[in-house]
């Protein structure tokens, strides 16, 4: 066992299961501890092992099993998100070589999996914190600054196609399908639905009855949005109609979500929305039929959790998170 | 003496012909409804399940109402001073009884299973009144995701705008649901199941009769929510707020809303019965107007009785233009007015004057197929009472109001009400739910006498009525053999038929 992974007895809770199916159950089993100030957006490189976390310093770049430091992409100054662009060989799915990650100052850059350099500066429209989302469809990357505007970047050759100041929100986006972002402005208690191919507000999804929306997770598939509100509410919105059609309770404080297929391999969960949230709280929304979801388990780590995302390859999740202030990343799997 | 009376006649009708042109239903703004007070009646919460009633509570508070709960064993007194009574599925309707239904309180419920007690509905459940469950009965828990308005012109529907057409009734998943067969003097906001007597969203006016020969003490409203479907009711943002099509599918909260201020909005008034002042608003109404009267010329048949009847509305001011029932409806070019003389074979009238854009009042009640009123199975659709060998019912003399508050009733109160003087031939067809009842056979609800649509209403076959449109049952020759409360009824009822169509 690699020194910094460290299987911690607080985290020897079950993920506890709702229904009798034998589901399994997810556990805290790892804490991966690297230098810096913070740790906020996070990504992974499953194919290449690697963890990509952005934090006060740029991108630190972790082995993904071990939690090994293996280097960090600069260029920025207090990193806000990252993402990586899935690959594609003709039909089928392929390693990541290209990523991008967001500033607080309002800048983006374009790096290179391969050497982890950074091979582009773009500038947005408005400074302050952005974020990012991938639109597979058009092939953009799309970045929502939280002062208000949405830059929309090519993903091949790192051009901004479009730009333009919008209302937004300190949320987390998500893209969605027809050239939707969606952004969680907890301010206005609404998810925005912008519209990257006319740079406009395509309407605003209001809050059914939670308070305060900021993790966003979608299944572009089933057209769910599964949205976390700082009040302890998560709704399942029908993103046909804009309409919640549940509402489950989550853990409270500011949320990310990331949103998986068969996340605990075949045979089990048809897919899950995990919310990290600010309290301490993961709690994983089970899908049992597309117009059918419950809340799976709930887990409780220690307060102050960041950004989640999910490794298809060992089904586990990666919490962003600080620990005696030291950033940190969490592993949950079972 | 007389010239008083007379005068008194001529201001009542004055005042009568402005009601029929503004009998257009008003329903109070969310503004001016701000402040009302609701009495909401709940059960107690099953152990372990949840139910709505407490975001249908939040909700009425957001909508600045001032709400009040009342447990389903509080007594009826408790509703003093309130301004709406909501029941509950979730109170238990053993509990609450008929404790409600003779309150002059409006009252809006979801109780379905109280539906009987509040004689909103007759008593058999599944023939009634039904309640859906999503286990037992599975497929039809979702057909009832599918509601069908069948008249846009009612003020509800109107009131945020929905069309004669289907809509979702709540969200795409199989839930409970009720619906109500409400009694002849209601009006069927949402039918469900494709069903035009189930209605899914129903009202009584105030004065209406409901079932039993109950009259309504106030509004009335069944609704098809149940214990936790409230949430479900259909909403629309973002994206496909902006699409048409799409905000007109899902229009189950603004429906709710709607009907809620509705029960909340004054009653229309019934006029008072008197015939001079009825005669005297249609000749106001009448007066230069062009009036095509279509009857089987030269023929012994009842051609006294049309003369009579070409001779009254000649009286009342129309300029009379008398057709054979075999000319071309081109007649009617530049006519304001159709009516149809029951002298006409329906054999030989054929199709026409069913596109006609002007108003028709029938008189001869198996023409109700041609003209759209009713379907095209004779005895069941439509038929008679009293004539010799077409008919198992015996002739009859009186009607049963019904609606008694709307103006085609002439003010006469609900119950029997003796139509011609010797019982004879009396037709009868049972018309859409879009219909406007306003009179039945006596003993066989399901045979409507009087009734009209209101222009733009879905009559039968979906065919949107072009003008107004109304059935009168006067056979020939009864015309001449009218009462008096009979000829009021004529009169009110050609009234409403050419007065201009509610906004």
């Amino acid at each position: 066992m690699s020194r910094l992974l460290r299987v911690s007895a607080r985290f020897c809770f079950l993920f506890l299961p709702v229904t009798a199916l034998p589901a399994q159950t997810y556990t805290a089993i790892g804490e991966y501890k690297f230098a810096g100030t913070s740790a906020k957006g996070i990504a992974i490189d499953s194919d290449g092992r690697r963890l990509f976390v952005a934090g006060g310093d740029g991108v630190t770049v972790l082995n993904a099993d071990t939690g090994a430091t293996i280097g960090t992409i600069g260029g920025l100054k207090g990193a806000q998100d990252v993402m990586l662009i899935p690959g594609i060989n003709g039909e089928e799915s392929a390693p990541s070589t290209k990523g991008f990650a967001s500033d607080e100052t309002g800048h983006v850059i374009a790096f290179s999996l391969a050497d982890m350099k950074q091979t582009a500066t773009i500038k947005l429209e408005t400074s302050g914190p952005a974020s990012l989302c991938y639109d597979i469809d058009a092939k953009t990357v799309e970045a929502v600054s939280a002062n208000g505007s949405l830059t929309t970047i090519d993903a091949d050759s790192n051009k901004v196609v479009k730009a333009g100041k919008i209302v937004t929100g300190s949320g987390q986006i998500v893209c969605g399908n027809m050239g939707h972002v969606y952004v969680a402005d907890s301010t206005a208690n609404v998810v925005h639905v912008l519209n990257h191919e006319t740079m406009k507000n395509d309407g605003d999804y209001p809050m059914k009855t939670g308070n305060k929306p900021t993790g966003l997770a979608l299944d572009t598939k089933g057209r769910r949005l599964f949205v976390s509100c700082e009040d302890g509410t998560i709704e399942i919105i029908d993103t046909d109609s804009g309409f919640t059609f549940i509402e489950l309770k989550g853990g409270t404080g500011v949320a990310h979500e990331t949103f998986a297929w068969l996340p605990q391999g075949k045979g089990q969960w048809k897919a899950a929305a995990f919310v990290a949230q600010e309290d301490g709280t993961l709690s994983g929304i089970r899908m049992n039929a597309f117009i059918n979801y419950s809340m799976g388990g709930q887990y409780k780590l220690s307060p102050g959790l960041g950004s989640v995302t999910y490794d298809y390859k060992t089904h586990h999740l990666f919490i962003t998170s600080m620990n005696s202030g030291s950033p940190v990343v969490l592993v949950a799997g079972y | 003496m007389f010239r008083r009376t007379r005068i008194a006649s001529i201001l009542l009708g004055a005042a009568l012909t402005s009601c029929f042109i503004a009998s257009a239903q008003q329903i109070l703004t969310p503004a001016q409804a701000k402040g009302k007070k609701i009495l909401l009646v709940v059960g107690e919460p099953e152990k372990g399940e949840t139910n709505d009633d407490g975001l249908v509570k939040k909700y009425f508070e957001s909508q600045g109402y001032v709400v009040t709960l009342a447990n389903e064993d509080d007594p009826a007194t408790k509703a003093a001073g309130q301004d709406l009574v909501v029941l509950s599925s979730t109170a238990d309707p053993r509990e609450i009884g008929d404790k409600y239904a003779d309150v002059s309180l409006p009252v809006f419920t979801w109780n379905t299973v109280d539906f009987p007690e509040m004689k909103m509905t007759g008593p058999e459940r599944h023939v009634d009144f039904e309640t859906i469950d999503p286990v037992q009965d599975y497929a039809r828990s979702f057909s009832m995701l599918y509601g069908y308005f069948p008249n846009a012109t009612d003020p509800i529907v109107k009131e945020f705008g929905g069309k004669t057409q289907m809509f979702g009734t709540g969200y795409l998943l199989p839930q409970h649901f009720g619906w109500g067969k409400p009694t002849a003097g209601a009006d069927i906001i949402v039918n469900t199941e494709g069903d035009p007597t189930h209605a899914g969203v129903f009202t009584y006016e105030k004065g209406v009769t409901m079932y039993g020969g109950f009259v309504a003490p106030a509004r009335r409203v069944g609704f098809y929510i149940q214990d936790s479907t409230f949430h479900y009711l259909t909403e629309v943002h973002g994206l496909a707020e902006k699409d048409p099509d799409l905000a007109d599918w899902w229009v189950g909260m603004k429906l709710f809303d709607a009907s809620i201020r509705w029960a909340l909005s004054q009653p229309v008034a019934p006029g008072p019965y008197d015939p001079a002042a009825t005669k005297a608003a249609l000749a106001k109404a009448a007066k230069g107007k062009k009036a095509l009267f279509v009857r089987r010329l030269n023929t012994p048949e009842g051609e006294e009785s049309d003369d009579h009847i070409a001779e009254h509305l000649k009286e009342v001011g129309f300029i009379v233009k008398e057709v054979d029932q075999t000319q071309p409806q081109t007649e009617a070019d530049g006519q304001d007015f159709i009516l149809i003389s029951a002298t006409n074979s329906k054999y030989k009238t054929t199709n026409k004057y069913r596109d006609a854009k002007i108003p028709v009042m029938c008189l001869e009640g198996l023409m109700a197929d041609t003209l759209k009123m009713a379907g095209r199975r004779r005895y069941l659709d439509y038929g008679e009472h009293g004539e010799a060998r077409e008919s198992e019912d015996p002739p009859e003399a009186y009607l049963e109001i019904v609606n008694s508050n709307h103006p085609m009733a002439a003010g006469l109160k609900n119950g029997y009400v003796k139509f011609i003087k010797e019982a004879d031939v009396l037709k009868w067809a049972t018309p859409p739910p879009s219909a406007i009842i306003i009179a039945t056979l006596p003993n066989s609800t399901h045979e409507r006498a009087i009734f009209g649509f209101e222009k733009g209403a879905a009559m039968a076959d979906e065919f949107v009525a072009p003008a107004r449109r109304s059935m009168f049952p006067v056979d020939n020759p009864a015309f001449d053999d009218l009462t008096e409360a009979g000829h009021a009824l004529f009169d009110a009822s050609v009234l409403w038929t050419i007065s201009p169509p509610a906004k």
